[in-house]
């Protein structure tokens, strides 16, 4: 059980790099958290952690290829080390653990 | 905007980062163009730049960041020395408070009157019809109300026509039972007002309420006002003793920074049961206050060309024929507070002029301006003090970005105290301001982010640009000729150091001769024979039911009964009165002339006693006398002698006598008046056409007595058997006329607190300036008495370095001043000219400000024993 603590958004980004795989960049990122999560979000948030998350350890990055929309640009594609893996599965199973814990009745017999 | 946005980005991130983040930008703003266009996306790219300004993405990789370590020295020397030199310090943080605060005050009040009318929906899709009429290619009118026919005009017609509504205002008694008030908050309003403005509905059903005739929505206030804590829905109110309403729906107040504020929502259906022609198809009378709102994306310019176009091709013909035109405008809604000045504008008095708001903006950028200067100036002075400091830090090994770092820390902290006290002193002021002001902004303002943002960007902004200068300078002294002692004043140090007091000055001599215009220019309008007198004038709001046959006599009859009681020395009936804006106009020309060549005019109806009363004078021809009835078949009418030029007289006698048509009658000159202000000096004196008449709208009672509070009940019991069923109104003429300048006396008076305030901090600014040169030269002053130099000598000697400056910002400050108010002055069809003494004064009053400030240092440095100065060589 690690230590650290994720943030919400931290955990967010996180998870949406393990599942980006090969196409984990800024820009897809923040596409991804607009268009399914239906959130606005700033493309300065992202970039600041997943430098942190970086930091910690949790996701490594090389250089890329640049495309033509970006201008010739290369991007930072960013893939999930073991640690953020670890991580990951830890923090699904918390809560797990803790919807588990809710009483069920009251889900369904609410109304 | 991409490579600049790209360059800015360049200034403040890692170099190894640029190119992925650029890249990321880049491919979201290819999004972004086709998501919203290319306008909209190149404004997000810039925002999106910008917002990597965080310190995440600055500090990361740097090398050269701070660490805490020195961070936490920076601090703590920063403080000491911030310590150590108390008075210079205190001197520096009320200057900039000040500054902070008065600057913050002014622009939060900016904001809020930017504010108006943008709580709608869509507010910047939303118009307003602006109506001109032009005769024989002259422009007549240009009015904010339009004809009614205009409505369904752009509706159908055009498909960018999203919604579309016309209000009609009226005035008069709303009753329920024995509630009773006057009310001009009232207009007629059809269920598509409710769709197109944000009016939030209480109680009642939005789409019905207003559906059908006799249905009235009514303000939350005026529903307390009229059922108190009864249910209002299902009430009855009568409008005028006529129309009977019931209450459909109840709706919030509109917050006071909407543009106008109905209390009653007549639905427009009883107005049309009237006579549907008149109030949907006219294209003659104008009295509709109209408002669309075009489809969001619909080019205005282009609209607007349509619309003239079909406007052409329906009407072309009938205006050739009267050699008219019309046109019709489309205003937005947003611009309506602050900068229009149309004819029968909704709340005149709440509205604003824009440029006098946007140049209260300007003097807020100079206090602040002024503010960072002092500490500038400061600070420079003061670097022979921290020279040796430098040189030693230098020497051990400091760099010049730590040292730089060092002196930004300093005036971060001062900034930061500042802004501290900048925000206590603005929570404190804020009601105390807005009540002199007249500003009334709700305390509430102060807890949006918006405020915050000012702040933060006030405090950033004045580290920057105030600290940024001095760091350097200190920064990059030689360590070797610092210690040796060889660092002498640099002359550059010293004529950047004057320039600056130079351009302090200028400022606060422009803004003392600006408030000296706007006093002068006020107090002329105020003092200005008006043509009429207005004085002691008691006037009561005619009685709103009644309206039948008997009126006259029953006038008549109220007017020997009130002329009986002591004290009062005439009564007058008329439609209007001085300060009130005409609402009836027309076109009038002379019999003999071309059907086309018609004057618009202003009418009004007055009794026999009107021109006496108000002891206006008659050029020629005499007044209505007794003899004349007002339903007489030859109808005779008074001009005033503005109208009798236009229709071509060189003399107003010759105008006696001759027959004029106004509005399709015939009428005979009887008699043609001095020109008389009707409205404040702000506006020219427009024609006026007098005619005879028994108006229910004002009654005027000249006064002979103080005791108002008696004369007041004498008139109750009269009023009362006269016009039984109306409250009784009453207000002071001259009051009411006074309340036209009421706006500008509030701009005047915060003008001058401004202006005050700048020249205070100026003046702490050169008081600290001269303190420290005087502590710096007290060797000198020494030798100079040793050798014997006396007092005064030595005071002009340091005076003298001082005055210089102050005397230049006059030279500039002048010529500016004298541009822009007479610019100003020239919106007044009234006004004064500019007097070369107000420049003088400013000038003096700015000499012996700076004299007053100086001399305290320079006395005290003067009166020293040199042996006290020199003793320790």
């Amino acid at each position: 059980m690690p230590k650290e603590y994720l943030g919400e958004f931290e955990e967010l980004i996180l998870t949406l790099v393990a599942a980006l795989q090969d196409d984990a960049y800024g820009a897809a990122i923040a596409d991804e958290i607009e268009t399914r999560l239906k959130r606005e979000v700033n493309l300065s948030a992202v970039h600041v952690t997943l430098y942190r998350l970086e930091d910690k350890g949790y996701i490594k990055s090389s250089l890329g290829g640049g495309t033509n929309e970006r201008g010739g640009r290369r991007k930072r594609i960013y893939t999930i080390t073991s640690a953020g893996m670890a991580m990951l599965k830890s923090l699904k199973e918390v809560r797990l653990d803790l919807w588990k814990m809710v009483p069920q009745l009251k889900l369904s017999g609410g109304k | 905007m991409k490579k600049f946005a790209f360059r800015i980005l360049q200034m403040f991130c890692p170099p190894d980062l640029i190119e992925e983040i650029e890249g990321d930008l880049l491919q979201r703003f290819k999004k972004d163009v086709s998501l919203y266009g290319s306008r909209k996306a190149k404004r997000k790219l810039f925002f999106n730049t910008l917002k990597f300004f965080r310190p995440g993405i600055i500090s990361r990789n740097r090398k050269s960041s701070p660490r805490p370590s020195m961070i936490r020295n920076y601090l703590k020397i920063a403080t000491r020395n911030i310590l150590k030199q108390k008075s210079y310090s205190l001197l520096n943080i009320i200057g900039l408070s000040l500054g902070m605060a008065a600057s913050l005050l002014i622009l939060q009040y900016v904001k809020y009157e930017k504010s108006f009318d943008a709580f709608h929906d869509k507010p910047e899709d939303i118009y307003r019809i602006q109506y001109n009429i032009y005769h024989n290619g002259e422009l007549n009118v240009e009015s904010a109300v339009a004809v009614p026919a205009i409505k369904n005009f752009l509706k159908s017609n055009f498909p960018e026509v999203e919604e579309a509504t016309r209000i009609l205002a009226q005035a008069g008694v709303m009753a329920h039972d024995e509630v009773r008030f006057q009310e001009n908050k009232v207009f007629y309003a059809a269920p598509d007002f409710l769709r197109l403005f944000n009016v939030n509905l209480l109680e009642g059903d939005r789409a019905a309420c207003l559906d059908g005739t006799n249905k009235i929505a009514i303000s939350q206030s005026a529903a307390k006002k009229y059922f108190g804590e009864k249910q209002s829905l299902g009430q009855r109110l009568t409008f005028n003793g006529e129309s009977s309403f019931e209450v459909t729906a109840v709706f919030e107040d509109l917050p006071q920074n909407s543009h106008f504020h109905p209390d009653f929502l007549m639905s427009y259906a009883t107005l049309k049961g009237n006579d549907p022609t008149a109030t949907e198809e006219a294209w003659g009378w104008y009295d509709f206050y109209t408002f669309v709102r075009l489809q969001p994306g619909t080019d205005v310019a282009e609209f607007q060309s349509k619309l003239n176009a079909q406007l052409e091709k329906e009407r072309g013909e009938i205006w050739r024929q009267a050699s008219a035109r019309q046109e019709f405008i489309l205003r937005p809604l947003l611009d309506i507070h602050l900068n229009s000045k149309l004819l029968y504008e909704l709340e005149p008095q709440n509205q604003r002029d824009g440029s006098a708001v946007y140049s209260l903006g300007i003097v807020a950028f100079f206090i602040l301006a002024i503010a960072w200067i002092n500490y500038i100036n400061l600070a420079t002075a003061r670097s022979l003090n921290r020279a040796n400091e430098v040189g030693v830090r230098k020497v051990m090994g400091a760099l010049k970005n730590q040292l730089i770092n060092q002196f930004l820390t300093e005036s971060l902290i001062m900034n930061a105290l500042a802004c501290l006290l900048a925000i206590i002193i603005v929570r404190l002021s804020w009601s105390w301001f807005s009540d002199i002001s007249g500003w009334n902004i709700p305390l509430s303002y102060l807890n949006e982010p918006g405020f915050w943002t000012l702040v933060g960007g006030l405090f950033l902004a004045g580290t920057i640009l105030s600290g940024f200068y001095p760091a350097i300078v200190l920064s990059s002294f030689k360590p070797v000729a610092v210690l040796k002692g060889k660092l002498v004043r640099s002359a550059g140090g010293e004529i950047l150091r004057k320039s600056l007091v130079v351009i302090q000055f200028s400022a606060s001599v422009f803004l003392i001769i600006g408030s000296l215009v706007v006093y002068n220019q006020l107090h002329f309008m105020k003092s200005q024979d008006l043509g009429l007198s207005i004085d002691d004038t008691l006037v009561l709001r005619g009685p709103g039911i009644l309206q039948d046959s008997t009126y006259a006599s029953k006038l008549d009859g109220f007017k020997k009964e009130i002329q009986r009681i002591a004290g009062i020395k005439s009564i007058t009936a008329s439609s209007t009165i001085p300060g009130h804006e005409i609402f009836w106009s027309s076109n009038v020309r002379l019999l003999t002339s071309d059907p086309r060549d018609n004057i618009n005019v202003a009418g009004a109806a007055i009794d026999q006693d009107f021109i006496n009363a108000y002891g206006v004078k008659l050029l020629a021809g005499r007044n209505f006398d007794h003899t004349m009835k007002h339903d007489d078949r030859n109808k005779r009418v008074i001009l005033n002698l503005a109208l009798c030029e236009k229709l071509g007289f060189r003399q107003p006698k010759d105008a006696v006598g001759k027959l004029v048509v106004f509005a399709d009658d015939t009428l005979e000159v009887l008699a043609v008046s001095e020109n008389f202000h009707q409205m404040s000096l702000k506006n020219a004196v427009t024609p006026i056409l007098m005619g005879l008449g028994y108006s229910s709208n004002f009654f005027s009672l000249k006064v002979e007595t103080t005791d108002y509070q008696s004369l007041v009940t004498s008139l109750q019991e009269p009023w009362d058997r006269f016009f039984p069923g109306n409250p009784i109104e009453y207000f002071f003429l001259d009051e009411f006329f006074d309340r036209q300048y009421d706006k500008d006396d509030r701009f005047g008076l915060v003008f001058n607190l401004f202006t005050f305030l700048g020249i205070l901090i100026a003046s702490l600014g050169l008081f600290g300036l001269a303190s420290f040169m005087a502590l710096q030269r007290t060797k000198e002053i020494g030798i100079r008495k040793v050798l014997g130099a006396n007092v005064s000598g030595i005071m002009v000697l340091l005076a003298h370095g001082f005055m210089k400056p102050v005397l230049i910002a006059n030279l500039i400050a002048w010529p500016l001043a004298w541009l822009t108010m007479d610019r100003w002055l020239q919106k007044f069809p009234y006004h004064i000219s500019v007097n070369p003494l107000y420049f003088m004064g400013a000038g003096v009053l700015v000499i012996v400000i700076a004299f007053i400030s100086v001399s305290s240092q320079t006395l005290k440095a003067a009166l020293t024993k040199p042996a006290d100065t020199l003793k320790y060589e």
